[in-house]
């Protein structure tokens, strides 16, 4: 499986200085800084998803755009301030509820091919029965990976992609997110959306 | 789509950012022009406008596509607004197109409900050609349909834009579900479902309702039971999805199912169209696909008009004739050579058991029912003709008049290569010689496809990126394959039921032994080992034989009773990639707790490939012959002189597989052309000399940074030599065939290489301009690539021994006495040192995976590992302070400070590395330049497309060359 390298190196890192904090030298370009700040918003993100999961009645979908702004205000709260960088935010979050997501598919897909004898509770399952994206049964680690591929062709759209799909962000909050037009996000999302449908689904393309 | 070259990357984004462009103007312009700016584009560049017309395409038919996970559920909200206080709507189960399904509960009868909403996306869109009333007309009918097959109706209605249905909530599957799940069904499964869904039309047919629509998404099987869904509903989607789809342009649909009478358009629409529908189910359960397939929906609508399916009977031969005349007469193109109601072709199907003598079936199709011959022969024709015209192909089915189909002559063709298909790595046959399954090119991102032998169009099979050996179950269901990240996965044939398995080294090979478990080499380091086909530990299988130096067991292949396999058996430095061995017999048996013993055949092979009427059929070693020799499996021994049964012009033999239905497939190995490239640090790349192709290895920059010597293989065997960068000037330095992984000395004067030289591997030394002799330094078995000190004393080298890499030393003067650097039961090689020659690192897999390690060439000291999830290929930059190295298929580095702790100050991607090619090689693949910001790797310029040859029927020539042999 495909490692991002890095994130556990500077794990330990995080413990210490406020998301704000990390944002902003993110912004300022420090690289490690970013490895931190996305570390503190996974692990945000990944608490508040498996206690949605938890809370929410069989069959119900996951929230992932209610998730996103959750932890938003949660992480700012800690400071009592906004973050000053807002759209930094939600495109970390956007990346880091992708993997969540995918992390999870492929243990609710280790569960059903009876891999390890670890208990997963039901969420796992649900979420991923949540994210079953149509009746094509487009799993989301094949999105995920043909996400990779569109991102060698064209970053852009797949970080559109990441904050629409993934991050649950409005078309409004991912032009903001990513610094662009509202104008390019739609066009984005749209050119987006084609290119992976039919890399996914080639068979209905008669 | 991935490149495989950095320049070609360039140009893939730049063509993307161009078809984007263009793709944002065609969403502009109104529907009507749309089709006249789409021509004009692929006017200009073909390619660019059918990339353009593809992402149209997907455009239309995107449905919801990701928006509906991604926005909040509309439908759902005004869904359960319409309906409040009657139902609880739950989660949505499937959606596509127009429809959703959710999963309900009926809070007035306390039971779980599927409700199944058409809506229009938009308020214009919605339902321009005809009222809701109109459709729920029509469900009013079909609602009184009350048959056991039939998927009951408990209420409908239409509110705020929705049209919706509701049935009960069925715990089961579809039809399309099921063909994924296993493939086609057993024969007697598959009547007994179209026994069920014919019992349905007819009650339906009965009351003057037609479905229209029949397809495997619209039959639920609970219990073994068929339930056809969607009576009544298929007239009001297909109006509302030809109302969306006359605005854009592009026909939608299931074209597979459609009649001929749908497919021409006709509105007058009967029981008979069923009776097609019907046919056209059976056909894909029994064989796997629909009748007619094709790359576009005017493809399949043109066969579905004109052109007769190939009999089911002739691709599944266990299906009764009886049968496939039925299904024959059911796709009739004329109505009325059909049976005339689904009553009469329920009856038709039945197994021979209980058949009843029929006579003088009344279909007027059949005479010409069976261009078996012919559509070989088209398929042998060649991709352009083929792909041209469908009615190239009618023409020749209608002029080539019957082909004899018990003809023994066997039929040669070349595969056509397909564009966007092309065979990568080792295509090999179904058990049954219907298809073919082969790993794609790298323009293909290495997916596996499916291609049957009768068929153009190759099928991707999804989540497969990477896949570079495949091998099959006995039962041909299940692809079990390995991928360039090193992952052991395994999927159905029919695209289902993807998992891992494992981890498994990138050159393996395999085979299952039967259903349940799988052999695999693990490219030589303990033999070969075993695993259960569902994943789970690997056991070891057979040992390596230190006493007769073994150095890699490879090639599995099982005789197919479950036990026994052969395999070949290499000595001596042969390391990964080695050509072949002895062929070598063993059985696992079933309560096998650990190694098995196993007898040499004494007969030298590439690998077998086929066991069949106790002939063992293999590539003769030297790649030029297929041969059977006879096998006693019981006393594990040859009986007599083995027998060429194939010899080729040219030789080159990689793979071949002997199908149960007489078919034969082999490939041709075309050796891959590859150039030395220089790549900065952003992933650019440009040639290191302009119009240089070969088959290149190991490159070696210089101390200068003028020079790069590398490994080259020609037909004169394995050398290396040295090109000049600012010129070109190439010159030969080696002339001994065998040479291994050269390396520069610290003055740049000469290069140092590994080599056999009359069976005996030793280090050698030779002037870089290729005068003078070579001269003989350390003499080491399974000696691989050496790395000299700076101080020019000292070699640093890796050898193989008894299938473990591990790092030692020699002196250049002297006695060139061998000590170990680093020995273990782990690989330890690649090494290198630090310009200071303090340091060495080196690829080491103590972990359990392949990690780069720095310790103290001499002295005391710990390893400390480099690399944190994975990685190998390590090289210094001049100044010592950074370690490259490759890892999860990128060029990275790790940035070290020895006087602070800890001393790796960081670790950074420099480009996703797409020179990280398929050649098994235990060696460091790429060099750094002297200003450390420069890199000289080995990129491909062309797949190794093997050449892949077909033999229909040469199972008569086989028999014929082993009797005149007797």
């Amino acid at each position: 499986m495909r490692q991002r390298p890095g994130i556990r190196a500077t794990r330990q890192v995080t413990t210490s200085g406020s998301v704000t904090e990390w944002l902003r030298r993110a912004a300022e370009g420090e690289a490690m800084a970013f490895d931190a700040a996305f570390a503190l918003v996974y692990d945000e993100l990944r608490v508040l998803a498996r206690a949605q999961l938890r809370r929410e009645a069989e069959g119900h979908t996951l929230e992932t755009g209610a998730l996103v702004h959750e932890a938003y205000l949660r992480l700012s709260d800690g400071d009592g301030s906004a973050f000053s960088d807002r759209s930094h935010f939600l495109a970390i979050a956007s990346t880091a509820m992708r993997r969540i997501l995918v992390e999870h598919a492929r243990r609710a897909n280790a569960v059903k091919r009876g891999g390890p004898a670890v208990r997963v509770s039901l969420d796992a399952s649900e979420l991923n029965y949540a994210l079953v994206l149509d009746d094509r049964e487009t799993s989301v680690i094949d999105l995920d990976e043909a996400l990779e591929r569109l991102a060698a062709l064209h970053a852009r759209q797949a970080k559109v992609v990441e904050c629409r799909f993934f991050g649950g962000l409005s078309e409004e909050e991912t032009a903001t997110a990513l610094g662009i037009g509202l104008r390019t996000t739609k066009r984005d999302w749209a050119a987006a959306r084609s290119w992976l449908y039919r890399e996914l689904h080639p068979e209905e393309l008669l | 789509m991935t490149s495989p070259r950095p320049h070609d990357a360039v140009q893939a984004r730049e063509r993307y950012e161009r078809v984007t462009a263009l793709f944002d103007t065609a969403c502009e312009v109104n529907a009507a022009d749309r089709e006249a700016y789409v021509d004009d584009v692929a006017a200009q560049d073909p390619a660019v406008g059918a990339e353009l017309r593809s992402l149209l395409r997907a455009h239309a038919q995107l449905g919801g596509f990701l928006e509906a996970a991604a926005a909040p559920d509309r439908i759902r909200d005004l869904l359960q607004a319409s309906l409040v206080g009657r139902y609880v709507i739950r989660h949505r189960i499937a959606s596509g197109g127009m429809a959703s399904v959710y999963r309900a509960d009926d809070v007035r009868h306390a039971r779980a409900v599927a409700i199944k909403v058409l809506a229009a996306p938009t308020a214009s869109d919605a339902f321009t050609n005809a009222t809701p009333q109109r459709f729920l007309d029509e469900i009013r009918v079909t609602a009184a349909l009350q048959h056991v097959n039939v998927m009951p109706l408990y209420d409908s209605g239409a509110d705020a834009g929705l049209l919706y249905f509701v049935m009960p909530y069925i715990d089961g599957e579809t039809l399309r579900q099921r063909l994924r799940r296993t493939g086609p069904l057993p024969v007697d499964e598959a009547l007994h479902l179209a026994h069920g869904i014919a019992d349905a039309l007819d009650h339906a047919h009965a009351k003057g309702v037609v479905h229209r629509d029949l397809k495997p998404e619209n039959i639920l099987i609970r219990d073994g039971q068929p339930l056809v869904c969607d009576f009544g509903i298929a007239l009001a989607t297909a109006e509302l999805e030809s109302g969306r789809h006359t605005q854009t342009g592009v026909i939608i649909g299931t074209p597979q199912y459609m009649s001929p009478e749908q497919a021409t358009g006709a509105t007058e629409i009967d029981a008979r169209t069923d009776v097609y529908s019907l046919g056209v189910l059976l056909y894909e359960m029994l064989v796997g696909d629909p009748p007619h397939v094709a790359s576009s929906a005017q493809g399949v609508l043109a066969k579905v008009r004109a052109e007769q399916p190939i009999a089911v009977h002739l691709l599944r031969p266990s299906v009764p004739e009886d049968v496939s005349q039925a299904i024959s007469g059911a796709l009739a193109k004329q109505r009325g050579d059909r049976f005339a109601s689904i009553r009469a072709f329920r009856d038709a199907l039945v197994l021979p058991a209980v058949a009843v003598s029929r006579t003088g079936a009344s279909f007027g199709q059949l005479s010409a029912g069976r261009p078996t011959r012919v559509r070989w022969l088209r398929w042998a024709m060649g991709g352009a003709a083929a792909l041209a015209t469908v009615s190239a192909g009618v023409w020749l089915s209608t002029t080539v008049g019957q082909p004899d189909v018990a003809s023994s002559t066997a039929v040669r063709f070349v595969v056509t290569p397909i564009s966007d298909a092309a065979i990568g790595r080792a295509p090999s046959l179904t058990p049954n010689g219907l298809a073919i399954v082969y790993a794609g090119s790298a323009a293909t991102d290495r997916r596996i496809f499916v291609r049957q032998v009768n068929e153009l169009a190759a099928r991707p099979l999804t989540g497969t990126h990477g896949a570079l050996d495949t091998f099959l179950s006995p039962d041909g269901k299940i692809i079990a394959f390995i991928t360039s990240d090193d992952r052991l996965m395994r999927i159905g044939i029919d695209g289902g039921d993807l998992r891992e398995m494992g981890g498994a080294f990138r050159y393996s090979t395999g085979t299952f032994l039967n259903d349940s478990i799988l052999i695999l080499d693990s490219f030589g380091q303990e033999g070969l080992t075993w695993r259960s086909s569902n994943g789970g530990p690997t056991h070891a299988l057979t040992q390596l034989d230190t006493l007769r130096d073994d150095s890699v067991h490879q090639r599995p292949f099982a005789l197919g009773d479950g036990r026994t396999f052969v395999f070949t058996v290499a000595r001596g430095r042969s390391g990964p990639g080695a050509q072949g061995g002895e062929l070598a017999l063993a059985r696992l048996e079933p309560d096998a707790k650990q190694t098995v013993v196993y007898q040499l055949l004494g007969i030298d092979a590439q690998t077998a490939f086929a066991y069949q009427d106790g002939w063992l059929l293999y590539i003769r070693q030297d790649a030029r012959a297929l041969m059977a020799a006879r096998l006693d499996v019981p006393s594990a021994r040859i009986i007599g002189e083995p027998v060429v049964v194939l010899e080729p012009d040219g030789g080159g033999i990689d793979v071949a597989s002997l199908a149960s239905n007489g078919t034969l497939l082999y490939s041709r190995r075309v050796l891959p052309q590859n150039a030395p490239v220089l790549v900065d640090s952003t992933g650019r790349a440009r040639p290191l000399v302009v119009g240089l192709t070969g088959a290149f290895m190991n490159p070696r920059v210089s101390p200068d940074g003028e020079r790069v010597a590398v490994q080259r293989v020609s037909a004169d065997g394995t050398d290396a030599w040295v090109y000049d960068i600012s010129n070109g000037a190439q010159t030969r330095v080696t002339r001994q065939g065998s040479v291994l992984g050269p390396a520069w000395g610290p003055d740049g004067r000469y290069l140092v290489y590994a080599s056999t030289v009359n069976g005996r591997d030793a280090l050698w030394r030779i002037l870089a301009d290729g005068s003078g002799r070579p001269e003989r330094l350390a003499a080491a078995s399974g000696v691989f690539a050496a790395s000299p000190t700076k101080d020019a004393n000292l070699l640093l080298f890796q050898r193989r021994v008894n299938g473990v890499w591990s790092i030692w030393r020699a002196p250049v003067s002297g006695e060139h006495e061998v000590q170990p650097v680093v020995t273990g039961t782990y690989d330890a090689f690649m090494p290198s040192l630090s310009p200071d020659g303090r340091w060495l690192v080196y690829a080491g897999s103590q972990s359990g995976r392949y990690e780069v390690y720095r310790q103290p060439l001499s002295g005391p000291g710990e390893a400390l590992r480099v690399s944190l999830d994975g990685g190998t290929e390590p090289a210094w930059s001049a100044d010592g302070r950074r370690i490259f190295y490759r890892g999860d298929r990128k060029l990275m580095y790790a940035e070290l400070d020895e006087s602070v702790s800890p001393q790796i100050l960081r670790r950074r991607v420099l480009f996703a590395d797409v020179f990280d090619g398929d050649m098994p090689m235990p060696h460091r693949n790429y060099d750094v330049m002297p200003d450390g910001r420069r890199f000289v790797m080995i990129a491909p310029t062309g797949d190794a497309t093997p050449e892949t040859i077909v033999v229909l029927n040469w199972t008569p020539e086989l028999r014929e060359r082993l009797t005149a042999h007797r």
